[in-house]
């Protein structure tokens, strides 16, 4: 039975909390930096995130990608001073001037260009890739890889499987259309901890299936 | 009091044995989990990655010499032949160069050779950890490691080569040839948006070196605005040591056919070279 369902599938790894650090990497002497979080919890809508992968795949028989979009949501950095009042980074903390080591710090975007997908050898995708820390070279990027397969042997009623694979930091979450698939909350917000993450420590893989209605 | 004394040996014996068995039965453990990162058992595999995860935490805030024990297991791990298993064992070494720069030569004192040489290693996050770790030795990298960063700056994967240009900016101090290699990068010679990258990293790296300083303030003199941009914040992130720069900055500060974005980024990065404080902020 021929079969032309479209899937959107949409991944994306976020930093839960408002801020994170501190990174001594830049502004030692003053504390370091805080990097703005996300600032929320899982959400088929979000519009803040780390990276995000978007691909319309469709289930023509062989299978096809009928379109992939990368995005990344901009870095950006704040000096010890910017949280100091109430933990939190905010409107007030935008000073407008960069490389002080005071309030608002720094900015950058990372790659996209390390962010893939391709057909999976089943009838799917994988996504898969990775992206740094603009404003810190010497990090480790946060990496991912993601396959969903679908099985549509009953058009009205399809299936997926998924196995990811990321490292334990930061947030993920996975979406078909607005169904979700795949959420991880990281048990930790400290530096020590999100450093080792990346770092490829604790990485772990997971399996899941379900209908995608 | 002869007796209380050999009582306190022989309590202080058993408190040492209790605590060699318990090193032992760690290192085993560290092996163990390594061993149990190849299951085929999902279950088992996530177990161990946690738990080795857990060792680390644990391991990363220990005193030198008990963190030293777990250094042949951790070398073992780096040999085989499966790449998670490699990728775990050298986020022990990449958490070394993250956190303990000042005493990680003591922790890495007997493998820092061993360790070097893997930087051949196929897989990316390997060769990036390892070199890491090194990069981040205080009071700066080995010379051995000079050379081998050279060769990593055509590394395949770019954020191993950012890891070596990290490595060459603090090993510069001590070598010339170092030093060179990072201030020939920023020659005429790269295309502006290559050099760019460069500074992006040299902002964050802070190298001190005079020859890559003047480099740095070579770049004010180009046209492209979005290359004096990042030169002047890099300048700014690396403050005192950028003196050099001082004058080019000032001159940049109050030209006002510059447009005022680069004026106030060029105040800010004299602030942080002379050590000035940023201005109040308004009420």
């Amino acid at each position: 039975m021929t079969s032309k369902l479209e899937f959107t599938i949409t991944t994306r790894a976020f930093i839960m909390p408002n801020n994170v650090g501190a990174d001594l990497y830049s502004c030692p002497t003053s504390g370091g930096v805080y990097y703005k979080g996300d600032d929320r919890s899982f959400s088929a809508s979000a519009t803040s995130f780390r990276t995000q992968q978007r691909v319309v795949y469709r289930s023509d028989p062989g299978g096809f990608i009928v379109s992939h979009n990368r995005n990344v949501g901009q870095s950006r950095s704040y000096a010890k001073n910017a949280i100091d009042n109430n933990g939190r980074i905010g409107s007030e903390d935008e000073d407008g001037v960069g490389g002080d080591c005071s309030l608002w710090h720094a900015a950058g975007t990372a790659q996209t260009s390390g962010m893939n997908a391709s057909k999976s050898t089943a009838n799917g995708v994988r996504i898969y890739g990775n992206a740094g820390n603009p404003l810190n070279p010497v990090a480790e990027p946060i990496d991912w890889d993601y396959t969903i397969n679908f099985n549509v042997a009953n058009p009205s009623a399809p299936t997926y499987s998924l196995t990811v694979t990321h490292d334990c930091y930061p947030a993920h979450e996975a979406y078909i259309g607005n169904k979700p698939v795949y959420d991880w909350t990281p048990i930790s917000n400290n530096m020590t901890y999100i450093a080792s993450c990346l770092l490829g420590s604790g990485s772990i893989t997971v399996i899941r299936s379900g209908n995608v209605q | 009091m002869k007796l209380t004394g050999r009582l306190g040996l022989f309590l202080l014996l058993c408190f040492s044995a209790r605590t060699i068995g318990a090193q032992e039965k760690s290192r085993e453990a560290l092996a163990t989990l390594f061993e149990q990162l190849k299951s085929t058992d999902l279950d088992v595999r996530n177990r161990a990655s946690q738990g080795l995860h857990s060792y680390l935490q644990g391991w990363i805030g220990q005193d030198p010499a008990t963190m030293q024990k777990a250094v042949p297991a951790i070398m073992a791990a780096l040999d085989d032949s499966h790449p998670d298993v490699r990728v775990q064992a050298s986020a022990f070494f990449g958490l070394v160069g993250l956190f303990r720069q000042k005493d990680g030569l003591e922790i890495l004192r007997n493998v820092v050779r061993d360790v070097i040489q893997r930087f051949e290693d196929p897989h990316p996050n390997v060769r990036g950890n390892l070199m890491r770790a090194i990069a981040g030795l205080e009071p700066a990298p080995p010379y051995q490691a000079v050379g081998p960063f050279m060769k990593h700056l055509k590394d395949p994967d770019g954020h191993v080569r950012g890891v070596a240009l990290y490595g060459l900016v603090r090993a510069a101090p001590a070598s010339l040839a170092a030093a060179d290699a990072v201030a020939r990068l920023l020659d005429s010679t790269t295309d502006p948006e290559s050099r760019r990258g460069l500074i992006q990293m040299l902002g964050s790296a802070k190298p001190t070196h005079p020859v890559i300083i003047a480099k740095l303030v070579e770049q004010l003199d180009y046209d492209n605005r979005l290359l004096r941009e990042d030169t002047i914040r890099a300048l700014g992130e690396i403050g005192p040591p950028a003196a050099p720069a001082i004058q080019k900055l000032r001159v940049i500060a109050s030209d006002p056919s510059t447009d005022q974005e680069l004026r106030a980024q060029a105040e800010a990065a004299l602030r942080s070279i002379e050590k000035k404080p940023p201005p109040r902020r308004a009420p």
